[in-house]
């Protein structure tokens, strides 16, 4: 998609009148792109799709671990997007952060209506030697992020992140499932998220 | 819910499991700017998390797919959508409304013959009414509807319904129709207010002057960040402040059978 990605998004500024620039969208190209989804523009479809398609699928992915899957879970969240575009505020967020947390939020509830269904072996970005097609500015900036907020963390937050983000358990499941006390699973999953957030406020630091 | 036990449950809201209790979560972030923040940062960083999934590549079809959804639901003919139990009665209520003039009908009243001015009179909240079905069902599937029958609280004249939309994905919006209510000296203005079980209140809007059946129709839209959650008393109040109509609204609204 890397090209191509690119491509669309170059197409969407330059119908809008944006003025041509590198790297992610600004709030206010976020706010037009969201207004052109609500009104259904192909073109602000295709920019959207441009830009988190890849993410949202690779969440379906592997997450649910099946093509099918992701493949519904892509057009849901998309979907969803166009249902929900009215409350987006670029002032309160990032798009990136809006969107991927809609395809988070459907991906845990089907991740625990599917009871039963095995899960596919979790594969995180740094475990692979090189993320083939990652070309997109973007991506890369927040792949960066991503791995950074990883790497801040202790081995057991990790798996205490991997639990609850990636494999939708609650903090009482797994409070029953290592005896471990509720409060104190809480407290863990606080702290590993704040580490995520300090990890890149350190690096936006000047 | 109070900040205390919001914060305790913000972690696991930003992961995505807080489960059945992301609703009291959001209802509480509605009005909480400090508890909106700490939640925002922590979404944030969850989000980051995301993309450190090793990246996959869709199907080359996936793109048009989307699309074709999107603009499907986007356009005039949007996919057709099921609607749910309280909207059903919602819908089924419009119509009954449509058929023979408001409030008497949901009030169980019978009011007789009714004349073509009288149905006339009602046209434009029964046509507000249909309007917000059509918003809500462009809505998400949290979206909540429901209706009230308004009767005089000790046996005076009028009556009326009422409908709420509350909604995460449109701007939350009640309308009330009255009819049969007394124009004589010093009723006006009437109001109609909302108010929770705490004793908070709403204003839904004022009326200063009646229709010939002797009703008025108000209606609000709320602001970004307002929430009709729990506002489920209506009040309508004459300009001494008297309540002269008030009623319960709920999605479980029995419909008398119209008189032939």
């Amino acid at each position: 998609m890397g090209q191509a990605a690119f491509g669309a998004q170059a197409v969407y500024r330059k119908e809008h009148h944006v003025q041509a620039h590198e790297g992610p969208l600004l709030p206010g190209e976020e706010l037009a792109l969201m207004q052109g989804l609500m009104a259904g523009e192909d073109a602000a479809i295709r920019a959207l799709y441009a830009r988190f398609g890849r993410p949202v699928y690779t969440m379906g992915l592997r997450l649910l671990g099946t093509r099918e899957s992701a493949e519904e879970l892509t057009q849901d969240v998309f979907l969803t997007a166009w249902r929900k575009a009215a409350r987006f505020d670029p002032a309160r967020g990032r798009l990136s952060t809006w969107l991927m947390t809609i395809a988070h939020n459907l991906a845990v509830d089907r991740l625990r209506r599917d009871t039963g269904v095995s899960r596919p072996k979790l594969v995180l970005v740094d475990q692979v030697p090189e993320a083939p097609g990652v070309d997109e500015e973007a991506l890369v900036i927040e792949h960066d992020e991503a791995l950074r907020a990883i790497a801040s963390l202790s081995d057991a937050e990790k798996r205490l992140i991997a639990r609850t983000y990636f494999r939708g358990m609650t903090a009482r499941e797994i409070s029953e499932a290592d005896g471990i006390p509720l409060g104190t699973v809480k407290t863990r999953l606080r702290s590993a998220l704040i580490k995520v957030r300090r990890a890149n406020d350190a690096k936006e630091a000047p | 819910m109070n900040c205390d036990g919001v914060r305790e449950l913000l972690p696991e809201h930003a992961l995505g499991v807080a489960g059945g209790r992301g609703r009291a979560v959001q209802e509480h972030l509605a009005r909480c700017a400090a508890c909106r923040k700490e939640s925002r940062d922590l979404h944030r960083a969850a989000a980051t998390l995301s993309f450190a999934l090793a990246p996959a590549s869709p199907p080359p079809g996936l793109e048009a797919d989307v699309v074709a959804r999107v603009r499907s639901a986007a356009g005039t003919a949007p996919v057709p959508r099921r609607p749910r139990r309280g909207l059903t009665l919602v819908l089924a209520a419009t119509l009954a409304l449509g058929g023979i003039g408001g409030g008497a009908v949901l009030a169980g009243r019978d009011s007789g013959e009714i004349q073509p001015e009288q149905i006339q009179g009602r046209q434009d909240g029964l046509d507000a009414f249909r309007r917000l079905v059509e918003a809500s069902r462009l809505a998400d599937d949290e979206t909540e509807a429901s209706l009230a029958v308004l009767m005089s609280p000790d046996g005076g004249p009028g009556s009326g319904s009422a409908m709420a939309i509350v909604a995460p994905s449109v701007r939350d919006r009640a309308i009330v129709v009255t009819s049969g209510l007394g124009s004589q000296r010093g009723v006006f203005p009437y109001s109609v207010w909302l108010a929770d079980a705490d004793g908070s209140f709403i204003k839904v809007g004022t009326a200063r002057s009646l229709a010939t059946d002797g009703g008025f129709t108000v209606g609000r839209i709320l602001g970004e960040d307002q929430d009709l959650s729990g506002y489920v008393n209506v009040l309508v109040r004459n300009g001494r402040g008297k309540v002269v109509l008030s009623g319960t609204l709920t999605s479980e609204v029995s419909l008398p059978t119209p008189a032939p």
